[in-house]
C-alpha cells in the first residue's frame, strides 16, 4: 500500500516535470523572436540588409503627371489591372475654392482625354478643364498639381500591426513586406491603411502592395517608378548611405507626410504638399 | 473647401461583405444567450430556469458554426490555422483561435456538467450497447450522482460560468475591436465599439431566446412560465436601453467633436446609409422593440398580448442587431479613405459570400441545434412537475 | 468536499488537450520563423531573387550606344529608353533583338509625346508644355517651311523624340 503510494507519487512528480518541460516549449517563443534588428548577425547567408535603411521622397512640384511611373510599377510588378501599387492623383482648386480631384484609372495612360482630337483642333488652353468643363469664372483653376502616392512604408505601421498571421511585416532595412506564402486573405490589412495602398490580388487572393521594388533595391537598382521619372519627382535612398543625395535632401528640404495627425511616421516623405490633399 | 468625388484607385471593391455581417452576429447570439443562461447558472435568476439549459444548447449550436463565415470569407482558407501557428499578437484577429478554443472548452463543460445526470441515467437504461457505451464514454466512465456529486457539479457550473462571462464578452468584445482599433476608418474607430457590440449582442441573444422560447414552449418543448418571459423582456429592455445610450453616445460625440470623421461620416449617413441605418435600423429596429418593451414593463404579463408584443418586440429587436452589423461592417467600407469618394454595395445572390451562403450559414445553427435536442433533452425532468401554468396565447403546453 | 472523479477526469483531457495542442502548434512553425523578427525570415531572400524587368539605359546602349549617346545628350537625356520603347526589356542582356517583346517602334503618335507636354493648369510652369496645338503648328510649320499642317502633323514629322530641341534660329 505504502510502496503503491509511493510509486503514484514518483509518477506524479514526474509526470509534473514533464508538463512543465512542455508547458516551457508553449511559453518561451522560439529564440529568434527576441532578437532586435541590431542583434542580428551579418553573415553570409544575411545580405547588408542592416547597412540600408530606405526613404522615399516625392517632390510634388516637380511631377507632371505623364504616369511613367505607374506603368513601369505596372511591368516591373506585374499589378493586376484596376489595382495599383502607385498612382498619380491631380489635384485642380478653382476660384470658388473647390477641389477637384481625379486619378483616371490611376494615371496609367498619363491625364490626356480618351479623344485627342478635341486638344489637337481647339483653340481653348485648357479644353478638357478641371471636371466642370471649361475653367473660367468661378471654374478657373487657380492652383493645380500632381500628386504620386504609393504605400509610405510607415515607421508606426497601422497594417502590419493588424496582420494576424505574420504575413505582414517590416523588412530590418524599412520595407513593409507580404509573405504570400502565410498570408490567408483576410483583408485585414487592407482596412487598416489610411492610404489606400494595398489590394487583394484578384488571382492570388493575398494581400498586394508596392515593395519599394525590393528585388530590385536589394541589387543596387532604384525602383521603377524612381528610374523612370523623367522630371526626379521621385527619389529614392539609403539613409545609411552618408553620402546620400537624398539624405541631404531630407535635411534640408521643408517636408511632410500623408495625414499627419494618423501618427503613422511615413518613411515616404513630400515635398510641396498641399494642405488639400487627402 | 468642398470637394468632388474622388476614390482612391484601390479603394473600389467591398472586401469585407455578407460574411463579416454574419460573424459578428452569430458571435453574438452565443454571447447571448450565453448571458441569458448566466443569470440563472450565476446570478440565481430562478425566473430563468426554463429555458437556462437550453440557452447553453443555442450557445453551442451557434458556435460551432462560427467559423464557417470567416472560413468562407478567406482568401486562404487553407492557411486558416496559420492565426494560431504564427499569431501576432499585436493583431486582434490573431487572438480569435484562442479565445474560440477557450469558449468552447468552458461552454462544452458547462452543457455536459447541467446535463450530468441525464448522461448518467441514459449509460445506465439506454436500450441498445452502441448508445449504453457512447454515454459512459461521455461520463468518461464516471457514473456517480449522489447528491455529493450534484452539489459538486453545481459548483463547477458557477465557477464555469463566472469564467464564461467574461470569455464570451471577449469572444463578442474582441470583433468590437477589431472593428474599434482601426484610426483608418472614421465610422468604425471609436472605443465604444466593442461595448456597443457586447449590449448589441446581449439584445441578439436574449431576443433570440424571447422568441425560441414562446415557439418552443406553445408546442410543449419548453416549460412555459411568464414569469420567465418577463424576466426577458426586462433584461431586453435595460440591454437595449443601454445599447442606445452607448451607440446615440457615439454618433452625438461624433458631431459634437465635428472632426475630420464626422466630414464623412455625415455625408454617409444622410446618403448611403439614410434608409438602411436612419430609417430601418434606428426608425424601425430600435424604436419598435424599446416602445413595445417599455410599455410592457407595465402591462400585466399574463395576457396573450403580452406575449404577441414580446414576440413583435424581440423579432424586431433581432433584425436591429443584423441591420446593426451590416451598417457598421458595409457602411464602414462605403466611403473611400480619402473620405470624399463613396461607393456603393449590392450583394450577389451566388457569390462564394452571397446572400445564398449567409441564408445557409445562418439556418445551419438552427439545424444543429436541432440535433442536439434529439440527443439532450431540452428541459429538466424535475421541472415538468413543478408549477406550470399553459401558455394563454395557442395550444396549453403540458396537461 | 472531494473533486468528483469525472471532474477530475475532465481536467486532464483538457491539459492534455491544451500540451498535445500547442505542441501541434508549434511544430507547424515554418523553419525560418523569427530569424530575423516576427515573420518568415526565408522571405526576405524570396522577395530578392526575382528579376528586375526595368534594365536601365545602358543596356540598350551596348549595340545602339549612338541613339543613346544623341538621348543622353539632348534634352531627353534624363529619360531611360524604356519610357518611349515601352514595352519592357525581360531577357537575356547579351541579345535584345531576341526579345521581340521590346517595341522597336514605340507610339508615333501625338499621344506619346501630350502624355508629357500636353498643357495641364495642375503641370509644374516651368516645364515645357504646349498649351495649343494648331496655334502651334501654324506658327511653326512654316518656319520649318512644311506645308500642311494640321491636326494629322505628328510631332515626330519635326521633332527627333531623341534630341526634341529645335534651334529655329538655326534652321528658319
Amino acid at each position: 500500500m505504502d510502496k503503491k503510494k509511493k510509486n503514484r507519487r514518483a509518477f506524479i512528480k514526474s509526470a509534473g516535470h514533464a508538463l512543465a518541460g512542455l508547458l516551457m516549449v508553449v511559453a518561451i517563443p522560439k529564440p529568434g523572436w527576441a532578437q532586435r534588428i541590431h542583434d542580428i548577425e551579418v553573415g553570409e547567408e544575411i545580405p547588408d540588409w542592416l547597412d540600408h535603411y530606405w526613404v522615399y521622397l516625392i517632390d510634388t512640384t516637380k511631377c507632371i503627371g505623364c504616369g511613367a511611373c505607374v506603368r513601369a510599377d505596372k511591368r516591373e510588378n506585374g499589378v493586376p489591372p484596376m489595382f495599383f501599387r502607385t498612382w498619380v492623383e491631380r489635384y485642380q482648386i478653382t476660384e470658388d475654392n473647390h477641389v477637384h480631384v481625379d486619378s483616371p484609372d490611376g494615371g496609367y495612360g498619363g491625364f490626356l482625354p480618351e479623344d485627342l482630337a478635341q486638344l489637337l483642333t481647339s483653340a481653348e488652353k485648357d479644353p478638357a478643364g478641371p471636371g466642370r468643363g471649361g475653367g473660367k469664372g468661378k471654374n478657373k483653376v487657380t492652383k493645380g498639381f500632381f500628386v504620386p502616392k504609393m504605400c509610405n512604408h510607415c515607421r508606426n505601421t497601422p497594417c502590419t500591426q493588424v496582420c494576424p498571421v505574420n504575413a505582414s511585416y517590416q523588412s530590418p532595412d524599412g520595407v513593409v513586406l507580404v509573405d504570400k506564402t502565410r498570408c490567408i486573405g483576410c483583408s485585414y490589412c487592407v482596412q487598416a491603411c489610411p492610404y489606400g495602398s494595398r489590394y487583394i490580388h484578384p488571382e492570388k487572393h493575398t494581400a498586394d502592395k508596392c515593395t519599394w521594388c525590393y528585388h530590385r533595391i536589394t541589387k543596387g537598382l532604384m525602383p521603377a517608378c524612381v528610374t523612370v521619372c523623367p522630371t526626379g519627382a521621385r527619389k529614392f535612398g539609403d539613409l545609411k548611405d552618408e553620402s546620400s543625395e537624398i539624405k541631404k535632401l531630407l535635411a534640408t528640404q521643408r517636408l511632410n507626410v500623408l495625414k499627419p495627425e494618423l501618427n503613422t511616421e511615413p518613411f515616404c516623405f513630400y515635398i510641396g504638399l498641399d494642405q488639400s490633399v487627402r | 473647401m468642398t470637394y468632388s468625388e474622388y476614390l482612391f484607385p484601390n479603394d473600389m471593391h467591398i472586401y469585407w461583405s455578407l460574411m463579416i455581417v454574419t460573424y459578428p452576429f452569430i458571435t453574438g447570439l452565443i454571447a447571448g444567450a450565453f448571458m441569458a443562461s448566466a443569470l440563472f447558472h450565476v446570478f440565481g435568476l430562478q425566473e430563468l430556469k426554463p429555458i437556462s439549459r437550453f440557452a447553453l444548447l443555442v450557445s453551442l449550436a451557434f458556435m460551432l458554426c462560427a467559423t464557417l463565415p470567416l472560413l468562407f470569407h478567406l482568401g486562404h482558407p487553407e492557411r486558416a490555422l496559420n492565426v494560431v501557428v504564427t499569431p501576432h499578437w499585436h493583431s486582434a484577429m490573431a487572438g480569435f483561435g484562442f479565445i474560440y478554443s477557450f469558449y468552447l472548452v468552458v461552454l462544452t463543460m458547462e452543457i455536459w456538467l447541467s446535463y450530468w445526470e441525464e448522461i448518467v441515467t441514459y449509460g445506465r437504461t439506454s436500450a441498445s450497447g452502441m448508445k449504453k457505451t457512447f454515454w459512459r464514454a461521455i461520463a468518461l466512465g464516471a457514473g456517480e450522482t449522489s447528491d455529493d456529486i450534484k452539489q459538486a457539479n453545481k459548483k463547477a457550473i458557477y465557477i464555469l460560468g463566472l469564467i464564461g462571462i467574461p470569455s464570451a464578452c471577449t469572444l463578442h468584445g474582441y470583433v468590437g475591436f477589431i472593428f474599434g482599433s482601426l484610426k483608418s476608418n472614421p465610422w468604425w474607430s471609436t472605443p465604444l465599439m466593442p461595448q456597443v457590440f457586447l449590449l448589441s449582442a446581449i439584445v441578439s441573444g436574449l431576443a433570440l431566446l424571447i422568441v425560441m422560447y414562446v415557439a418552443l414552449s406553445s408546442k410543449g418543448y419548453l416549460t412555459w412560465s411568464t414569469k420567465c418571459l418577463k424576466t426577458l423582456c426586462f433584461y431586453l429592455w435595460l440591454a437595449m436601453l443601454f445599447y442606445m445610450i452607448s451607440e446615440g453616445l457615439e454618433i452625438l460625440f461624433f458631431y459634437y467633436e465635428s472632426s475630420d470623421a464626422w466630414f464623412v461620416i455625415s455625408t454617409l449617413l444622410f446618403t448611403k446609409l439614410w434608409v438602411s441605418f436612419v430609417v430601418v435600423q434606428i426608425g424601425i429596429g430600435v424604436v419598435v422593440p424599446f416602445t413595445l418593451l417599455s410599455i410592457m414593463l407595465f402591462m400585466k404579463e399574463d395576457q396573450g398580448l403580452y406575449t404577441t408584443m414580446a414576440v413583435i418586440a424581440a423579432a424586431t429587436a433581432l433584425f436591429e442587431v443584423w441591420m446593426m452589423r451590416w451598417n457598421i461592417v458595409i457602411g464602414g467600407q462605403q466611403f473611400s479613405k480619402s473620405y470624399v469618394g463613396f461607393r456603393s454595395y449590392h450583394p450577389e445572390w451566388l457569390d462564394q459570400e452571397g446572400i445564398l451562403t449567409t441564408m445557409g450559414l445562418s439556418l445551419l445553427p438552427f439545424f444543429l441545434l436541432y440535433v442536439l435536442t434529439r440527443i439532450l433533452p431540452m428541459r429538466e425532468a424535475a421541472e415538468a412537475t413543478e408549477e406550470e401554468k399553459p401558455l394563454q396565447s395557442g395550444e396549453p403546453a403540458e396537461q | 468536499m472531494r473533486t468528483p472523479k469525472h471532474l477530475k477526469r475532465a481536467l486532464w483531457i483538457i491539459a492534455l488537450l491544451f500540451v498535445a495542442g500547442n505542441a501541434v502548434r508549434l511544430l507547424a512553425v515554418p523553419e525560418s520563423f523569427g530569424q530575423f523578427g516576427e515573420f518568415r525570415g526565408a522571405h526576405l531572400s524570396e522577395e530578392r531573387e526575382r528579376d528586375p524587368v526595368h534594365r536601365g539605359s545602358e543596356v540598350c546602349g551596348e549595340c545602339h550606344d549612338e541613339r543613346l549617346e544623341e538621348k543622353n545628350n539632348g534634352a531627353h537625356g534624363p529619360i531611360p529608353c524604356e519610357n518611349c520603347h515601352f514595352q519592357p526589356y525581360a531577357g537575356d542582356e547579351t541579345h535584345p533583338e531576341a526579345h521581340p517583346e521590346i517595341s522597336q517602334s514605340p507610339d508615333r503618335s501625338q499621344r506619346a509625346c501630350l502624355t508629357c507636354h500636353q498643357y495641364f493648369p495642375a503641370r509644374p510652369q516651368a516645364f515645357p508644355q504646349l498649351a495649343n496645338f494648331p496655334e502651334h503648328i501654324a506658327t511653326n510649320g512654316p518656319k520649318l517651311k512644311k506645308d500642311d499642317v494640321g491636326a494629322h502633323t505628328l510631332c515626330v514629322h519635326c521633332h527627333n523624340p531623341h534630341d526634341p530641341k529645335i534651334d529655329l534660329g538655326q534652321n528658319g
